[in-house]
Order: C-alpha cells, then structure tokens, then sequence
C-alpha cells in the first residue's frame, strides 16, 4: 500500500527543508522552556503532528501545564487549563447560554474548550458525565450548545493528566474512552543533570512561582501547524510497514495475559502515530523504526492486562516490551 | 571408658528422643565444634578456590564432597568431651591424622552418598573396625532403625534452606539504592560475585548443620549401645557399689550378685569401645552357664501358683484341610499359588524393566535436551544464533559472491542499483554476524540493528553500515532509488572495510 506524498511540501528525495526546520525548530522552542523530558516533549509533538490527543500520566510538579503552555506558545495558538473537580458540569468546559439582560436575548458564552491547546488537569476527578463530554469534543472537534453546533479552531490538542498515586475520589477513565487518546505519556522525574538545569534555570531571576515561557519564540501558526498535520498524514507507507503495525497490534491482542487487547482503532493509531513521528525524524516515509518507537505510547492504554499478572505487579510497558521483543521486523 | 563419668543421663531412648539428644549435645558444644569443622573445611576451601578461580562451582562441589574428611574429628572430640574429657588443640592437632586418615578412601568414594554416614562413623572412627568385622556390627547396631537415614535428609534439606535463606537476606537487606544483586541473578545466572556469594552461604549452612548432624549420629549409636548393652543398668550397679564403699558397709552379698557385677562391669568397664566390644564377645561362650547360676539364686524370680482351665478334650478337625481336598482341587491350589507366585515375579521384573526403560528415557531426554540444562555458559562456548534470513536478504555465504565489491561494481554497470545495494548490504551483515560476533533477533529494526554495530564495531565500521543502512531503507521503504555514486562509493570503500574479512571467512 504505498501512498502518495503530498506534492506542495515534500520533494521526491526527503522532505522539504522548510518542514524539516519547522518541524526541528519546534521540538527546539518547547525544549526552551521545558528543561530534560526530551521523549515527552516528543511524544507530545508526535501527538500534535499526527492530530492526536495525548494523556500524560504523572505525579505533580513536573512540567506538564509548562508544557502545554510552552507548546500552545511556540505554535501561537490558543491555550486553556480546566482544572477537573467532582463538581465540575459538562456546561463548564464546553460553555452555556446565558440571558443577557441589557440585550434582552440570550447569548452564548464559550467554555474553555474552544481553544487550539487544552490542558485536562486531572481528568479521572471530574465525574464521566464531564469526562464524556470532552471526550466527545476530542472525537467531533466541534461543541454543541443548546442544538447549535460551534466548530473548534484547528488544531485542537488536549492534554490530559492523570495523577497515578491519589486514586480516591476518581472516576477512571473507561477504556472506550482511553481509546479516544492517540498516546497515552508517562512523564518521570527528570534525572539529576536536568532537574539541577531546571532548577537553576527557572529560578534565575524569578519572582514566585509563575511559569516562564517568555523565552519560547512563536516558531508556527495554527494554519502552518494543520500543513504539518497534512504532511505528515501524506507520508508514504510501505504495505510492509501496515503490516507491520497490524502484526504488532494483533499480537499485543492475543497476548497471554492481556485480557482485553488494541482494537483495529490502535492499529490506526500507531500508524498515524509512525508517520509524525517519520516526520518529526526527517523522514518522507516510515520506517520500522517508527512504528516501534511509538508503539508503547500508543498501545499502553489500550491494553487492559489480567488480574494474576497485575497482581504479580507487571504493567502495560513489561507486556508491551515482551511483544515487541518477539513480533518479527518487516522482511523486505 | 568411664560411664559413670558421662555427661548425659543413660536410658533407653527411642531414635527421636536420641537424635534430640545429639541436637542438645551440639548446641551445649556448639562453638568447638563449629571451629574444628571450619578448621579442616576452611584450607580445602581456600585450595580448590585457588586450584578452580575460574570455575567456582567445582570449588564448592569439593569442599562438600570432602564431608566425610571434617566428621571425623568432631565425633572423636565429641566422644572424649561425653565423658569429661577435653582434648586441647595440640592434641587434637596431633591426633587428627590418625582419626581421619582410616577408611578415607572409602569415605570419599562408594560411601559418600550412604545416608546412615552419621550413624555408621562412629563403628569406623571410635571402634576402628573395618572390613566384614565392620559390616557385621552395623548390621547389628542399625537393625530397626531409620532415624539417621532421616536425619541426613533433613539435614540436607535444612542446609538447603540455609543456603537460600543467605541469599535471600542478601537481597531483602541491600538497600533499594544498592541493589546491584537481584534474586534471577542468584539463583538462574549467577555473576562471579554472586557465585563467592553462594559459596560464603554454602560453607556457612554446611558448617551450621554439620556439628548437629555429627552429635545426632553419634547420640543414636549411643542410644542403640545402650539399648543392647544395658549401660543404663551397668552404670546403676556401678552407683550401687559406690554407695556401698562409700559408707564402709559391708553386706553379704551372694555369689549370684557378684556374678553378675563380675560379669558387667568386666565386660563394660574397658578402656575403649573396643575393647568392650571383645569383651562381650569373649564372655558369651560363657554366658548361658553364668546366667543359669544367677537365675538359680532364690534373690531372682518368684514362684507363684497359678490356676486356670485348659480343655483337653478331642480337638476338632480343621475343615477343608488341604491333605483332605480331592487331587483335583490340590492341583488347582497348586497351580493358583504357583500363579499368585508367579505374578509376583512377573510384576517384580515388569516394574524393574518399567523402572529402567523410564531411567533410560530421562538420560535420554536429558541428553538431548543438555543445553537446555546449563544456564551459565562462558561467552566463548555460546553458540551464536546465526539467522539465516535477516530483512528478507539471504545471509548464507552460499548466496553471496566471492567478490562482493566486484560483484556491486558490475551490478552498478548494468543499472541495477538496488541489487547492487542489496548485495553490499548483505555482504556486510554477513561479515559482521561472522567475525564481531553481531547477533541481531528476528525483531530488530535497522535502528536497532545500528546500535548493535555501534556497540560492537570499530568506529569506520559502524559509519559505513549506517550510510549504507540509510540508503537501504530509502530503497526499500522510500521506494527511492539509491544514488549511483553514492553506492558505487560504498564499494570503494567496501573492500578496504570488509573485504579481509569475507576472504578470511572464505
């Protein structure tokens, strides 16, 4: 199955150095202000190239809001933060019709979803009414209120974290709509060299705790960033690469010990997933490379593992890891 | 011996009361004898640990098959401590020779795996029999016992449990931010530290259990002399004569009681185990005569008068007795028995020809499967997985041409710029997977397969596979046609890089 490039951005020998400095000078700007978390600022643009949603796991405290901010900044779009409570309505992020008394009508007041980038601060505290309205935004990419329908401006990326050490008082998140997240990313501490970096830079000279992103450069306009989506969806494919994806897919199903496994809907995934992440590498096709380098983000949340191997401690990443140890690279 | 003076209380006992008793003996001398074990066990340690450095399994292996050679001088030390006598260290340093040295041989080799080692020692080591004498006091000494076959299994297992036990408290007590050991390295591909490691533990359980099993063995055959020589009654008559010099009194005592102090105390109070021994023996000739005479003496037994019925009529005759069957049932009797025992026989041979063809089976299947059977190999014996397709490119050397470089260029002049760098392609995963012992899975990416090189190739070489891995993937997944130059570049340089190296596997 090969496909077409798309001729207005890519050359016949690679792509083009415009996408290439775009796309390099991106991942560059976010790294300005995110100190470390190399692979999660990745991950996120892998997300971002391949107009994905990205849920990003981890214990508080480790960039993610400077993240997005950072992101939302270098590509010059829109960004909001909706902090997830239990008492938090559907009508709050998607927005409501309000009368308006001076002009005796009735107007329509946005939520925080119309935005280009939206952080989901821990999305498993608000209840699945709420969760489910977002999620259906994600899916849609567009709101509706009171039986009209508002369309979001592209591109629409959310963020959404998880805490994985306070799981009182949550509501986790099904896996029908786990599988609407493109990658789900797990960010760590960063190691000694970084946080030491991170320290000294985001102290010097501040006041309080506000982010800084002052040093990130608009690199991108939304309308830039939808080429980018559109180049990396033109990549070309080889039928073995597919294959590929689907033999890992299919294997990651019918694995021993994963109770529910990756629907053709992961399959997709990893490959929309492959080809921003060839893009994002400099590549004008995909490589096994890339379908393994993001098989993991894309598959972990999709896979729901047995109880006696949960029990026995193992997570999605060992199953995953064993599976891709033992399916077999394309043959040419 | 002296058994007035012994240090523990004489009675019958039974084979668990026995071995308690040993348990109690080692742990009131524990410390003694766990020096004098580690004294003798320690050197031939550090020996084989010289001899074997690059082997450390053997060095243990010797150090436990050398069991036999520590015992022996702690059941002679236990055996003078039983009866308040302490050897010093010179002594014993002096003495040790002539208590390990007999029946070594034997010891080391077809006795090695005896289970009743403990039990049996002191007949070799304290009695000094040997030969068909030996084997006849063993088998009167270990009729109906089984105590120290059982007491050697769960010795073993014991220090079994020892051993783990070492290894896990190593693991549970390194710090999470130490745990440079983990629990599949012990025990499945142990490391040459975790190896000394094992061993320390090894020679720790070995020398925990050995003074226990060592005063258990000793205490049975103790408790198995006493059962057939009556000590507890002899030390009962020595107390008896005692108490009667002690308070000046003198009683007549009959010529059947003198007899029989004579008798036992003649026979037990000898210097040795030994000599005991002869005595007894000397005496039996004797005995039925001298006991006659004791049982005689009025002071022995009473008579008493008892009445009771006994029928003394005609006896009934026993129903169907097999002199009053017909021939014909006889017969049929007979051949039923002999069938019954005939069966019995065949069953018999059947389950030992069951037996050996089900151990012929195991060594077999042992055989065969003997790789599976070791877990630590050295690198150099691991027999590379050599794939004999990678990326869909045939690897066996039949595949490729003598010259490869040549082969390309010629490739290169006739257009096809693919097959020539399919070829070079190749010719270089071959070369690396013969000579820098490269092993790639089926599963490795061409990124992976770079890394690998990196790692193990020189430096020219691994910069070569990644242009040449670069233009291969273009090719094969870009669906770009290589450039020509640069192909035929890679020729140039192919010869220089790889070119000794396929002339050499050739």
């Amino acid at each position: 199955m090969d496909e077409e490039t798309n001729g207005t951005d890519q050359t016949a020998g690679g792509l083009s150095q415009e996408i290439q400095d775009q796309v390099q000078g991106l991942e560059r700007e976010v790294q300005r202000a995110v100190i470390g978390q190399i692979r999660v600022i990745r991950e996120v643009i892998v997300g971002l190239l391949a107009a994905g949603h990205v849920l990003v796991e981890g214990v508080p405290g480790l960039g993610k809001t400077l993240l997005v901010r950072a992101l939302a900044a270098a590509v010059g779009g829109h960004f909001s933060r909706v902090q997830f409570t239990p008492d938090l309505m559907p009508s709050d992020i998607s927005g409501h019709v309000m009368f308006d008394m001076k002009r005796d009508a009735f107007r329509v007041r946005k939520g925080p979803v119309f935005c280009n980038f939206l952080l989901a601060d821990e999305i498993n505290r608000a209840p699945a009414k709420t969760q489910s309205a977002l999620l259906e935004v994600m899916q849609e990419q567009q709101v509706t209120i009171e039986g009209n329908s508002y369309p979001l401006q592209l591109p629409f990326l959310v963020l959404a974290t998880q805490n994985p050490i306070e799981q009182e008082g949550t509501y986790p998140l099904p896996q029908a709509q786990l599988d609407r997240f493109l990658l789900k990313v797990f960010i760590d501490y960063p190691a000694q060299e970084e946080e030491q970096a991170l320290v000294q830079h985001v102290t010097n000279g501040a006041v309080g705790d506000q982010l800084d992103i002052s040093q990130v450069q608009t690199l991108l306009q939304p309308d830039q960033v939808l080429n980018l989506q559109r180049a990396a969806a033109g990549l070309r494919v080889d039928e073995q690469i597919v294959a590929y994806a689907v033999r890992i897919v299919r294997t990651a199903r019918d694995w021993s010990g994963v109770e529910v496994g990756p629907g053709p809907r992961g399959s997709i995934s990893l490959l929309r997933a492959a080809r921003a992440h060839a893009l994002l590498a400099g590549n004008n096709f995909v490589t096994p490379d890339d379908v393994k380098g993001v098989a993991t983000a894309v598959l972990r949340h999709r896979m729901k593992l047995a109880t006696d191997l949960e029990i026995e401690g193992y997570r999605p990443d060992d199953v995953l890891a064993d599976i891709l140890v033992n399916v077999d690279a394309p043959r040419v | 011996m002296e058994l007035d003076r012994i240090a523990v209380i004489v009675r019958p006992r039974t084979s668990w009361e026995a071995v308690d008793l040993g348990f109690a003996m080692a742990r009131s001398w524990f410390v003694p004898l766990w020096l004098l074990w580690l004294a003798l066990a320690l050197p031939v340690y550090l020996l084989s640990a010289l001899f074997f450095a690059d082997q450390p399994s053997w060095a243990i292996l010797i150090v436990w098959w050398c069991k036999p050679v520590y015992e022996p001088l702690l059941l002679f030390w236990l055996s003078r401590a039983l009866f308040a006598d302490r050897i010093g260290a010179r002594t014993l340093i002096r003495q040790a020779f002539s208590v390990i040295r007999p029946q070594l041989i034997a010891n080391l080799t077809w006795r090695r795996f005896n289970p009743n080692r403990s039990f049996n020692m002191p007949v070799t080591v304290l009695e000094k029999l040997k030969g068909k004498a030996r084997k006849k006091r063993i088998a009167v000494l270990s009729r109906g016992q089984q105590a120290s076959t059982w007491l050697t299994i769960v010795g073993l297992v014991f220090e079994l449990i020892l051993q783990l036990s070492f290894i896990f408290l190593i693991i549970v007590m390194l710090p999470e931010e130490l745990r440079w050991l983990d629990l599949d390295g012990f025990l499945f591909n142990p490391g040459p530290l975790e190896q000394w490691l094992q061993h320390l533990g090894d020679l720790l359980a070995m020398s925990l259990i050995a003074p226990f099993y060592v005063a258990a063995g000793f205490s049975l055959y103790l408790t198995r002399r006493t059962d057939l020589e009556a000590w507890d009654i002899e030390i009962a008559f020595r107390r008896l004569i005692g108490r009667k010099h002690g308070g000046r009194q003198t009683r007549r005592v009959g010529l059947s009681g003198r007899a029989i102090i004579l008798l036992l105390c003649g026979t037990l109070l000898s210097a040795g185990y030994t000599s005991d021994l002869q005595a007894a023996a000397m005496e039996a000739a004797e005995a039925k005569t001298v006991i006659d005479q004791v049982l005689a003496d009025e002071a022995f037994g009473q008579r008493k008068q008892v009445t009771y019925w006994k029928y003394i009529g005609a006896k009934d005759e026993a129903p169907g007795a097999p002199e009053d069957l017909p021939w014909l049932v006889k017969w049929i009797l007979e051949v039923l028995e002999g069938f019954t025992q005939g069966f019995a026989a065949f069953g018999k041979a059947l389950l030992l020809i069951v037996a050996g063809v089900l151990l012929t089976w195991l060594l077999y299947k042992a055989w065969a499967n003997r790789e599976y059977l070791v877990i630590r190999q050295p690198p150099t014996a691991r027999q590379r997985q050599r794939p004999a397709r990678l990326f869909g490119l045939p690897l066996d050397a039949g595949s490729l041409p003598a010259d490869i470089a040549g082969e390309c260029r010629s490739l290169l002049q006739q257009g096809d710029v693919r097959g020539g760098l399919s070829l070079l392609y190749r010719g270089v995963l071959m070369a690396l997977l013969e000579h820098d012992r490269l092993e790639i899975p089926d599963s490795a990416t061409e990124g992976e397969c770079i890394e690998r090189v990196r790692a193990v190739c020189p430096e020219d070489q691994s910069a070569y596979f990644v242009r040449l891995t670069g233009l291969w993937i273009g090719a094969a997944y870009g669906h770009q046609a290589p450039d020509e130059r640069q192909v035929s570049g890679l020729c140039g340089e192919w010869e220089r890089l790889f070119g000794r190296v396929t002339d050499g596997a050739e």
